[in-house]
């Protein structure tokens, strides 16, 4: 509901609601999210480190088998059950790499699983990841034209 | 107590970082070790290691094919596009004839160095130079 439209008792409500609601740690949060997150990305970066000094991976092409090891296990630990907990303590440090997407995959997957795997699993595998997809996409489209324009002007 | 302890372990990791980074500041020089036909590769690395991005070089010679790997400063690492650049026109300008391959990965970066090991350690043979070359130059490819 608008605020300008709330009546002078709705208002008050607010107010006594406000003042009993709990503050939420921001920059608690902030922290934590910043410290699992890079945690995640260390384990990232110990897996290239891995896949380029024991296979025939160069530095750059390391990255895929990275990306994809870190699914796997983002998504094994959606199907176990851990990640929410992590997720929980996490925030958005879980949320934001790679991870957190396939778990937003693989969480939406197994909740609709009883629905059937075709109207219920593929229907629904993307509802939350769907978002994610159409905004990167559109995103990159209009970062690239960007480029495109500014390299054709000589700028970069 | 528990984020003093961690505070002290955040400290001790980038201090250990720092000190390897200095330990590796200097290029592998081969033409005093080894004396075998490197005295150009170590000529192209005094000069690399001039540039400010520049931590330490590997690199190894066959004639006149060249590869060089850079190990770059951590926040030089967002233009890498641009050390290789800048690192490559110098060269050239030393060794116009030359064929030079400039790489800022790290997979190429230990396989020189094992190959600077290998001549350094072992004096491998000429062929066996060019191979180890043909393979950097497979990866380089990727």
């Amino acid at each position: 509901m608008a605020k300008e439209k709330q009546t002078p008792e709705q208002q008050q409500y607010q107010k006594i609601a406000k003042k009993y609601e709990k503050k939420r740690p921001v920059l608690k949060n902030c922290i934590i999210a910043f410290f699992v997150g890079g945690a995640i990305c260390v384990i990232g970066q110990c897996l290239q480190v891995f896949y380029y000094t024991f296979f025939d991976f160069t530095e750059k092409s390391a990255s895929n088998p990275t990306v994809a090891t870190l699914i796997f296990i983002a998504t094994l630990i959606t199907g176990l059950g851990f990640y929410d907990r992590i997720a929980q303590v996490a925030g958005a440090g879980t949320a934001v790499p790679v991870t957190g997407f396939a778990n937003s995959v693989a969480s939406a997957a197994i909740e609709h699983r009883t629905e059937g795997y075709v109207l219920g699993v593929g229907g629904n595998m993307f509802k939350l990841a769907g978002s994610v997809i159409v905004f990167g996409t559109v995103a990159a489209f209009v970062i690239s034209l960007i480029k495109t324009l500014l390299i054709n002007a000589g700028v970069i | 107590m528990l984020k003093k302890t961690i505070a002290i372990i955040l400290i001790a990791l980038l201090a250990a970082c720092t000190a390897y980074e200095d330990e590796q500041g200097k290029a592998f020089m081969l033409q005093s070790s080894a004396g075998k036909e490197q005295a150009e590769s170590d000529r192209v690395k005094e000069e690399l290691l001039k540039m400010d991005e520049v931590v330490s070089v590997r690199g190894i010679q066959y004639e006149e094919d060249m590869i060089m790997a850079l190990h770059i400063k951590q926040k030089n690492r967002f233009h890498l596009k641009k050390v290789r650049k800048k690192a490559f026109d110098s060269v050239k300008a030393l060794y116009p004839n030359a064929t030079i391959h400039i790489s800022t990965d790290k997979k190429i970066y230990k396989e020189l160095a094992k190959a600077e090991e290998a001549i350094k350690t072992d004096h491998v043979a000429k062929s066996e130079v060019k191979k180890q070359l043909e393979r950097i130059e497979e990866h380089l490819k990727e």
